[in-house]
């Protein structure tokens, strides 16, 4: 995602990255992968809960999903993925692209 | 020995054939000095005597008292030479070839002379020769001089006899002489002085006192050795200086005045003008020098000038090209400035600019009396005129005008009115006269002026309006009238018109009560008046919160918060109800000042997709009444969808939630939502669990 993040950004897309992880998992992930963009974390699941994507199975991990909130305040675009099938950089770029 | 022998020998025979004729010869006076003795003129120091050349072989005789004392007094029978007859011969045998003196060989007598006195029947000298040869004749004292008195350490005493003293001795210094005159020179022990003087013929003595005093010390000759100036042009009043190789003693000038010691004397004017032949006398060597000049006429003497005063004083605030006059109680001379340009004669001076913006330190030097004065300014920027209001045209007798500067003027003046003001604005206060005014303003900072030209009007006063009060309707037309005109006219409410002395004030006026007041330039006046504005107009909807032929109204919005209509004027009574297909949904309207809310009862929410209207009449509180008919449709009730399951996430289009989590850093992070944002925000939920 870092390597195409610039992709993004010109598409018109900020990143923010939210996981379960504590804040030490989520400083982690930052620093081994030099991440540039926000990383969060939501131990509590808020995030997760909000929108709807707690893992089946597992109250304590998220599903690898994207969500594209457009300067309206709705959401424009989502990718609900699995484990072995992610949403990749190049399909958010033309999400973006293919907003409204 | 061979020799004394001879001389021995030979003095016995000639002792032998004639002593009777040498004992004769041996008194008699020498007239004949022999060579090798001492001469009448030659000199004998004080403790010998003048003798007779024969008398003096032995020196250990010459230890005896001399016989002549105790011939003086007639004791003694025989000539000295008898007594110091161990000397058998005069010294001029000694050298001679001649055996014989030549006095000797002049007596012809042959008979010894007989001692007037001498009793005891030795051969002694008498006082008469009755041998027939000149005899010695008794010598008396006669005069000294000086006789007493002071006398210097070196004087020459001269001493007179009667006749030849014969061997004259004193007791101090030396005898010279001859005859009947002898000197005796000193030196002389400073202090007092006996002397004592002796003599032989007639054995007489004599003492006189005297008063030794030290003598001046011994001056050399001077000679002239240079002066300065030596020649050429000098002033009346010149100071010559003049050297000699000593002391000149008393120095006399031709002209002018001589002091001075030593070796360095100075000859001061007044000379008269013109050549000068001056001409130097001194005593000590009797000398004179000869100088000439030409003399010239000396310059006036100038007083030393002071400094006065100066205008702009020190710590004033001047202008780069200021004008500085200086003052001095004399003529300064040359007088000179560290900055600026000075000019002047006599006392008073002038120093110009330009001058360096800031503080300035101008040092001001003069020659007569070699003055110096400093003076402090702080030199502000020339100022240049920038504008007016008005810059011409007509202004009233008490009008004002408003000036602008780039920089600050300084003092401003102008030719008619008052000024005030201080940085870069000021104004001009009336009274003006009446009529074409150039009107001069001049400045100090630049020295500028500038000419502005009004026509000056009389003040205009307030005459009468038409109408003066009372009612008058929202669009009358007020008249008002001057007595000169007004210049500019301005109104508190309405819009004025006009020029000379009528002018109109024209509606619309707010209805119900009016203070009108009335502004003018010329006589910068005002008047008030006041009216009461009937109302004939009705209210008019200004602004609606469901504004008439809305769409998409959020009936859910609308009823929670009601619909606000406000009018353009306040509303005295209002009958507006909420339709919905002709039927009042029962809504109440209230009146707040020009507002009007309209809300709903209980029950009476508003429905989707539905379109109802707002109508009825209000007036205001003059009973005027208008018609009011806002229309508006609400929004299609939304569409309600299942949830979606779990880890479906959420549906297109719905609004997005917000949350509160914590970054990476552990700092709060809250997302608003993006409703509204710069971009689009891209989540992405992911599984990590590091």
């Amino acid at each position: 995602m870092q390597e195409n993040y610039d992709d993004i950004s010109a598409a018109g897309g900020s990143l923010i990255a939210i996981s379960s992880d504590g804040i030490t998992g989520a400083k982690g992930m930052v620093d081994d992968q030099s991440l540039t963009f926000t990383v969060l974390s939501d131990t509590g699941k808020t995030a997760i809960s909000a929108y709807n994507v707690l893992a089946s199975g597992n109250d304590n991990i998220a599903r690898p999903s994207v969500f594209i909130i457009k300067t309206d305040g709705t959401i424009g675009w989502k990718s609900l993925d699995s484990q072995t099938s992610r949403t990749t950089s190049s399909d958010i770029v033309s999400a973006l692209e293919g907003l409204d | 020995m061979k020799i004394l022998y001879i001389i021995s020998i030979t003095f016995l025979i000639v002792f032998a054939v004639g002593c009777d004729e040498m004992q004769s010869q041996v008194m008699k006076p020498m007239t004949m000095p022999e060579e090798g003795g001492p001469t009448e003129d030659e000199v004998v120091t004080s403790v010998g005597t003048m003798k007779d050349p024969s008398m003096t072989t032995d020196d250990s005789k010459e230890e005896e008292p001399p016989e002549t004392e105790t011939m003086e007094e007639g004791t003694s029978t025989e000539p000295e030479t008898m007594e110091e007859g161990t000397s058998t011969e005069p010294e001029t045998m000694e050298e001679g070839t001649s055996t014989e003196p030549e006095t000797m060989e002049e007596d012809t007598s042959g008979e010894p002379e007989t001692m007037e006195e001498d009793t005891s029947g030795e051969t002694q000298t008498t006082e008469e020769d009755t041998s027939g040869e000149p005899e010695t004749p008794v010598a008396t004292f006669s005069s000294a001089s000086p006789a007493s008195g002071d006398i210097s350490e070196n004087e020459t005493i001269t001493i007179e006899f009667d006749n030849d003293p014969g061997e004259v001795t004193v007791n101090t210094g030396t005898v010279s002489g001859s005859g009947t005159s002898r000197t005796i020179s000193g030196p002389f022990t400073e202090g007092s002085l006996t002397l004592e003087i002796s003599w032989t013929n007639g054995n007489g003595s004599k003492t006189l006192d005297y008063t030794v005093e030290e003598d001046e010390p011994q001056i050399s000759d001077a000679t002239f050795s240079n002066a300065t100036p030596t020649s050429g042009n000098i002033s009346e009043n010149e100071t010559i200086t003049i050297e000699f190789d000593n002391d000149p003693g008393e120095i006399t000038v031709s002209e002018g005045t001589v002091s001075g010691s030593g070796t360095s004397w100075t000859i001061s004017g007044p000379f008269s003008v013109g050549s000068l032949t001056l001409t130097i006398s001194w005593t000590n060597g009797n000398g004179s020098k000869t100088l000439d000049y030409t003399v010239e006429e000396d310059e006036p003497e100038i007083p030393d000038a002071t400094f006065s005063s100066a205008s702009p004083a020190s710590g004033d605030d001047i202008s780069e090209n200021e004008t500085i006059t200086i003052n001095f109680d004399n003529d300064p001379g040359e007088v000179t400035v560290s900055e600026g340009t000075v000019s002047g004669s006599g006392t008073s001076w002038t120093i110009n600019g330009p001058f360096s913006v800031g503080s300035l330190t101008l040092t001001i030097s003069w020659t007569n009396g070699n003055g110096s004065k400093t003076l402090n300014y702080n030199v502000e920027a020339d100022a240049a005129f920038s504008s007016a209001s008005p810059a011409s045209g007509n202004i009233s007798e008490n009008g004002s005008i408003t000036i602008e500067f780039d920089n600050d003027p300084g003092e401003v003046t102008v030719s008619e009115g008052t000024v005030s003001g201080s940085g870069t604005t000021w104004t001009i206060s009336g009274p003006f006269t009446e009529g074409s005014l150039a009107l001069t303003i001049s400045w100090t900072n630049g020295n500028g002026s500038k000419t502005l030209n009004y026509n000056v009007e009389a003040d205009a006063s307030f005459s009468s309006a038409s109408p003066a009060s009372g009612d008058i309707s929202e669009n009358e037309t007020i008249t008002i009238n001057f007595d000169n005109d007004p210049g500019e006219v301005t109104v508190s409410e309405g819009t004025v018109s006009g020029s000379g002395t009528s002018w109109t004030i024209s509606g619309p006026f707010s209805a119900g009560s009016l203070t009108l007041t009335i502004s003018w330039t010329n006589g910068n006046g005002s008047k008030t008046l006041n009216y009461n504005v009937e109302d004939s107009t009705p209210p008019e909807v200004s602004t609606s919160s469901t504004a008439d032929g809305a769409v998409d109204v959020d009936p859910t919005t609308v009823s929670n918060s009601g619909i606000t209509i406000t009018f353009n004027e306040t509303i005295g009574s209002v009958e507006l109800k909420l339709y919905k297909d002709d039927v009042d949904v029962g809504w109440t309207a209230t009146i707040s000042g020009k507002t009007i809310t309209i809300t709903k009862g209980s029950g009476q929410e508003l429905s989707h997709d539905t379109m109802y209207e707002i109508k009825g009449t209000v007036k205001d509180s003059a009973e005027n009444e208008n018609v009011v008919s806002i229309t508006f449709t609400t929004k299609s009730a939304p569409v309600q969808l299942q949830p979606l399951a779990r880890g479906e996430g959420l549906r297109i289009g719905v609004t997005a939630p917000t949350f509160s989590v914590k970054d990476s850093d552990g700092n709060d992070y809250s997302f608003d939502g993006n409703s509204g944002g710069s971009s689009n925000i891209v989540i992405v939920f992911y599984r990590y669990r590091g």
